[in-house]
């Protein structure tokens, strides 16, 4: 146990963007995996803080903000497009989504 | 064992079962509850590794903004509405926990044999302290070195804008906006005369029904409600206002407002 | 890194004229389209995309033969920014051409002025990258770039398709992207910097020549490959192509099958050659696998393929993976191991830049002629272009030529460039290289099958039903000067063209001097 370093931080980020990672893979519902994304992205920030802290720049803590701001961006973006599908579509099968696939 | 390791066990004991929790929940909205309680607990961590500004910012852009949109179209959006994304059959399941698997051990063996090439930086605690603290520290990196990226990142914004209204707006409406955008007004007595209507037609969503053009509205699920509504048509005049000082009447061609 | 506050260097506005060109056209779009009458909208708002683009590409001379950095070092002004801007320019241009009357009358008439909006963000995210000195401005450029594409492929919003060909785009997109930045940040945990040159010149110093193995280093060479792979549609990572590029409007799918392609290489080139290049013995046999993959998948499944539009996509797929052997056999001839003198750049990542260009004219010429079809009440499968050489016999011409160059026949532009990454791929004199020259040359016999597939039925079908006609005067303008240019510049000018691209190592030589002086 001991001194907390960077590897806790750094165990911690990565748990997180594996969860995040299989739920992209494993889960169905779009707006759960975009959710499951934002995770991901929440881990990068963190690994990117740690290694600010580690290294004694502020170039992480920077990186970080502009992560956030993209995540903010995409939300705006993906959200939308969500609406428009479900506005289009009022009742669809599954497999229907599927029908362009090769 | 010290303090701060105690408390950062704890943070991370939260934050990974409640990542677990968004991958498992059933239901969306305990999905993006987990994920605030995720977000709050990276945020107290952010603030460990003396990043007080993105701990502020992590709170306010991610649970405040991202994560109330996110309920906002969960609340908006029906789930039969919506495709789901891939068929998760059990073979792309063991996929899935397969390739987690291989990246953390990947991860893990990366972090436990890593070397750090590179030089120390000077944002060093006392440092950070001298400017004035984190806040100030991240400005001067923010407005110096990554201005660029900066402007960009506001550009960035600007599309995710544009896009939001081009894809989010009904067509419909996008085609009526700057020819007549009539609201309701619900001060005005006659307006909302909800007494007139016949019983069980206080609209879909417990709007108001008003009598637009035919072809020009959504077609209603139940086809009782059709025929009612085109019975209210007939018999019912709604007054609509522009603005706060015109008065229009729709569909009864007079019009009882000052011009 | 804290700066100081005193003397701060300001930034040098005059190397970036031609992003700030693009970035005036955004502005002047959203406001044009905020401010004018509808029925002006089409004429205008194309005229000025057309001379905004236009007056981008004359400004790429103020950069040309700089190497020069602004902001910090954020943003470069060197041989590679160049040519990168000028495929990325004439890829703006040419969609300009193709989607006027597109937009305009196909659809549901999509709103016109958003629709240039984003596309001018999406080219000036993309030209961000092309220029990008550090992991932030890649990250942020491809962002930018990316965004803007995944509403414009759900323009078309009337139609189911293009919706969920963007959703599907847009949550791999996503996906990918905090797979890259995961990458990015062990980079800057490895090397402390998140600069391109400090991050190279770091490696180098602990290289120093000797065999190298960092294990986080290696972990983030292989989440930026595989976040790039997807932005440039590799396989295994391009399950979104196809059904985004069939369902975007025609335009958007000529569009981003270039402009965000172009991103995601200019992208790799600066992470993988100029940050990462020490450790090229790690990803370079990595790249090689998946060029291989890449092409042998894209060109097989095209063969299946009977809707003109997904054969074009996965022909994409194909083409990807040739581009991608250019990167694979990179050598580095010039750059840092001369030291400073660098004459000439590699030969293989020459031939990848100069394929991106010769793919950019006759790819988005291709998807011209579709949308030129769609235009007159065609649709998009093989059947419909049955007799257009009866009908429409300049149009056949054109599509005619565009495949043949697509396929590679001497003497068009693509032509040219397989010819060039071919010898690039030979001159690595390596197994590796080898290989990949004979399977490109293997797959594309295979392409030829259905390449010309599609020119037979243009010949010698019969005409199903007699098309109606429509005037669409701008795109004629564009697939005639796609075909000219597909036509010559493989014989002509290519050689100039050849030597702008070779330009490109001069973006290394700033680390020569640093790294000769450490």
């Amino acid at each position: 146990m001991g001194e907390l370093g960077v590897n806790h931080f750094l165990f911690l980020s990565a748990a997180l963007f594996i969860i995040g990672m299989m739920g992209v893979l494993v889960r169905r519902n779009l707006i759960i995996i975009f959710m499951c994304v934002e995770l991901m992205m929440n881990a990068v920030n963190l690994t990117l803080v740690a290694f600010a802290w580690e290294s004694n720049t502020m170039n992480g803590q920077s990186f970080a903000l502009f992560t956030i701001a993209v995540a903010a961006a995409e939300a705006a973006v993906g959200l939308a497009i969500i609406m428009a599908l479900s506005r289009r579509q009022s009742t669809i099968d599954a497999d229907e989504i599927r029908s362009l696939r090769d | 064992m010290p303090w701060d390791v105690l408390v950062f066990y704890l943070l991370a004991a939260v934050c990974v079962l409640a990542a677990g929790g968004v991958v498992v929940a059933t239901n969306p909205v305990h999905s993006a509850i987990f994920l605030v309680l995720c977000f709050f607990n990276v945020a107290a961590v952010f603030v460990m590794l003396g990043a007080e500004f993105l701990a502020a910012v992590q709170i306010i852009v991610y649970t405040g903004a991202i994560l109330v949109l996110v309920l906002f179209v969960l609340m908006l959006v029906d789930p039969d509405d919506l495709p789901e994304f891939h068929a998760a059959r059990p073979v792309q399941r063991a996929v899935g926990v397969l390739l987690g698997a291989i990246l953390l051990l990947e991860v893990g063996a990366a972090i436990l044999n890593r070397t750090v090439v590179g030089q120390q930086g000077n944002a060093t605690p006392a440092n950070v302290a001298a400017v004035g603290g984190n806040v100030q520290a991240l400005g001067r990196n923010l407005y110096t070195q990554y201005l660029l990226p900066f402007e960009i990142v506001s550009l960035v914004l600007l599309v995710g804008v544009v896009g939001a209204i081009v894809l989010a707006l009904p067509e419909r409406l996008g085609e009526r906006v700057g020819q007549r955008r009539a609201t309701i007004s619900l001060g005005h007595p006659r307006g909302t005369d909800v007494a007139a209507l016949p019983p069980g037609l206080d609209g879909p969503d417990g709007e108001t029904p008003v009598r637009v053009a035919s072809g020009d509205r959504p077609v209603a699920t139940g086809s009782g409600r059709r025929e009612a509504t085109s019975e209210l048509e007939a018999t019912r005049e709604l007054i609509m206002v522009r603005d706060a000082d015109e008065r229009t009447v729709v569909g009864g061609g007079r019009d009882s407002g000052r011009s | 890194m804290l700066v100081e506050l005193s003397n701060l260097p300001g930034p040098d506005w005059g190397l970036m004229l031609p992003q700030l060109a693009v970035f005036g056209l955004a502005l002047v779009l959203l406001f044009g389209d905020a401010f004018m009458a509808r029925a002006q909208h089409f004429r205008v708002l194309t005229g000025v995309s057309l001379v905004g683009y236009g007056l981008a590409t004359a400004l790429l001379w103020t950069q040309d033969g700089r190497n020069e950095a602004t902001f910090f070092g954020l943003f470069r002004a060197d041989g590679l920014t160049v040519f990168l801007s000028l495929v990325i320019l004439v890829a703006a241009l040419l969609t300009v051409m193709v989607s006027a009357s597109y937009v305009d009358r196909l659809e549901g008439r999509m709103p016109i002025g958003e629709f240039y909006v984003l596309l001018a963000f999406s080219v000036l995210g993309a030209l961000m990258v092309a220029a990008a000195g550090d992991l932030v401005m890649i990250f942020v450029g491809i962002e930018l770039s990316s965004l803007a594409t995944y509403i414009l492929t759900a323009f078309a919003k009337r139609r189911l398709g293009a919706v969920e060909g963007a959703l599907k785009y847009f949550l791999l997109g996503i996906f990918a992207s905090a797979i890259l930045v995961y990458g990015m940040a062990w980079i800057y945990g490895a090397t402390g910097t998140t600069d391109l040159d400090g991050i190279a010149r770091a490696l180098q110093t602990a290289t120093a020549g000797d065999e190298f193995l960092e294990p986080s280093l290696l972990l983030a060479l292989l989440l930026t490959i595989v976040g790039l792979g997807f932005k440039m549609a590799a396989v295994p990572f391009h399950f979104w192509t196809p059904d985004a590029y069939d369902g975007a409007a025609t335009p958007v799918t000529a569009f981003m099958s270039v402009v965000p392609k172009a991103a995601a290489f200019a992208a790799t080139i600066r992470l993988l050659v100029q940050a990462l290049g020490p450790m090229r013995d790690d990803w370079l046999n990595l790249i090689a696998v998946l060029a291989f993959v890449t092409m042998a998948f894209g060109n097989v499944v095209a063969v299946a393929q009977r809707n003109v539009k997904r054969m074009l996509a996965y022909s994409s797929i194909a083409h990807t993976g040739y581009m991608m052997v250019g990167l694979a056999v990179y050598r580095q001839q010039g750059g840092f191991d001369v030291g400073g003198g660098a004459t000439g750049g590699d030969q293989g990542v020459t031939s990848l830049l100069y394929y991106i260009l010769a793919y950019t004219v006759m790819n988005i010429g291709a998807f011209a002629v579709v949308a030129w079809l769609q235009h007159r009440g065609r649709g998009l499968t093989l059947d419909d272009f049955a007799g257009l050489a009866s009908t429409q016999p300049l149009a056949a011409a054109a599509m005619t030529v565009f495949l043949l160059s697509l396929m590679g026949i001497p003497p068009t532009i693509g032509f040219r460039a397989k010819y060039e990454v071919i010898l690039a791929a030979i001159n690595a004199d390596t197994a590796a290289g080898l290989a990949l020259a004979i399977s490109i040359v293997v797959l594309s016999a295979v392409s030829a099958f259905y390449y010309l597939r599609v020119v037979a039925v243009m010949y010698f079908d019969e005409p199903a039903r007699t098309p109606r006609t429509e005037s669409t005067p701008l795109l004629n303008v564009g697939i005639g000067a796609m075909a000219v240019a597909t036509l010559l510049l493989g014989v002509f000018f290519s050689g100039q063209l050849i030597d702008l691209a070779d330009r490109w190592s001069r973006a290394l030589t700033v680390v020569a001097q640093a790294g000769g002086g450490g």
